[in-house]
Parts: structure tokens; sequence; C-alpha cells
């Protein structure tokens, strides 16, 4: 049978009213999440010099790694460079707020840590910012994931989550891997 | 569906009648499509996304 005129409109109409249902429930969605759930897309705008990055400020060596800070907040300070993360094993505690800053001294780096939601660029100029919990203890792998060179698959650092009662910063707040 | 003015010239109007029915399959595969992509979407959001914890 032949469809009117009437048949088509009809089919289209209840297509677009199943279609903006659908899209009004992942908005809904992420709507929650964001609000209600505190789950965000990394979105910190800050500038840093990248050529004086090792030189001057906050990402020389002695800021770099784990530091329980004054207000007993947790900050972990990286360096992206081509083909290594610096430090190349981190700390962190479990079931508590961490922030990781990082920033590039060269190239456009990425970072994810496996099993968790952190995932962003490390642009060099900018300092990246990401706010986490890691639930979950053990070694995670945190592997750069923007081609950055021939060395780009040898890129990766080590987050370790350990229990907060193992979390034991010495007399400058500082924790790291070593012995 | 044929035009209200009948067949535009050159065209056999009982070939464009034979063009109106519309496949209800057409629908069906359209409907399945779409609703596994929800189901994906949904899937990664609940059992991934979600229990992964906070970000920001």
């Amino acid at each position: 049978m032949a469809w009117t005129e009437h048949d088509v409109v009809r089919s289209e109409l209840r297509w677009a009213a199943a279609v903006s249902g659908f899209v009004v429930i992942i908005f809904g969605l992420t709507l929650f999440a964001a609000l209600a759930l505190h789950r965000n897309p990394p979105s910190n705008l800050e500038r840093i010099d990248p050529k004086t990055l090792h030189l001057t400020g906050e990402f020389t060596e002695p800021n770099l790694g784990t530091r329980v800070e004054t207000n007993g907040r947790v900050t972990v300070r990286m360096v992206a460079t081509q083909f290594a993360f610096v430090p190349q094993c981190i700390v962190v505690p479990e079931a508590q707020e961490v922030t990781l800053r990082m920033s590039s001294a060269d190239v456009i780096h990425g970072i994810l840590v496996t099993g968790t939601n952190v995932n962003t660029m490390v642009v060099p100029g900018y300092v990246s910012q990401v706010h986490t919990v890691f639930q979950r203890g053990g070694d995670l792998l945190m592997p750069c994931h923007e081609f950055c060179g021939f060395g780009h698959s040898q890129m990766y650092a080590r987050v370790r989550v350990v229990p907060r009662d193992q979390f034991r910063p010495d007399a400058q707040g500082r924790v790291s891997c070593g012995p | 569906m044929p035009p209200a003015g009948g067949a535009p010239p050159g065209l056999d109007p009982q070939q464009l009648q034979s063009l109106g029915p519309v496949p209800s399959g057409a629908i069906a595969l359209s409907a399945i499509a779409v609703g596994l992509l929800l189901i994906a979407w949904l899937l990664i959001y609940l059992l991934i996304y979600l229990p992964r914890g906070m970000i920001g």
C-alpha cells in the first residue's frame, strides 16, 4: 500500500520525537554527572613559559613528584618531555582527592591513567591540571597517548596507588617511589 | 510517493507508483541501529565511566 503524505509526515515526526528523547536522555545524564557527581572534562587554563620550565617556578626538579601541601591537599607535579615523564613513578593515596599538575618542555604530549577517567593533553606553554580520586590500590600505567616522536611508544610513567595508612610523607611533605 | 501533479516528464508513472510503499523492514533496521547505539552508549557510561570515579 502506498504511503500518503500524511503517513510520511507522521513517521518522520515519530522519528524526530524518538531522537529528541535520546538527546534529552544523554544530555540529562551528562549534566547529572557534571553537577551531582563532579565529573567534568579537565579545563584548566594556565600559561607557563616552556623555555624556563626547568629553571624557575613550580616545575623545577625539587618540586616534582608528590607533595602534601600545607593545607593537606595532595598535589603531583610532573614534566612531560621527549621521551619520558619526570618523575617516572609517582605515589598517590587511595580514596583521597589528588591534583595532578603537569606541563611539557618540548612538544605536545598526552596522558591517561589506565582504569581511571584521568585523560588530558599536555601542551607546551600551558599547565594541565586534573583533580581525581584513585579508588583502587596498585600500580597503574600512565602512557603518553599523543604521538610525540620516535620514542613515543617507550614514554610512560607508573602511578602507585597506596592505602592511606601507607602514604607517609617526609618532613617536607614529599612522597616518592624510591626505597 | 508520486508527486501530486503526476509523474515528471520522462518518468513512467507506473514505475514511480512502485516507489510509493515504504518497506517496513527499513524502519525496523533504522530502529535497531539507533537502539543498539543508544544501548552501547549507556553501557559504556554506566559500567565504565561512572565507576571510574570523579574527574575534573
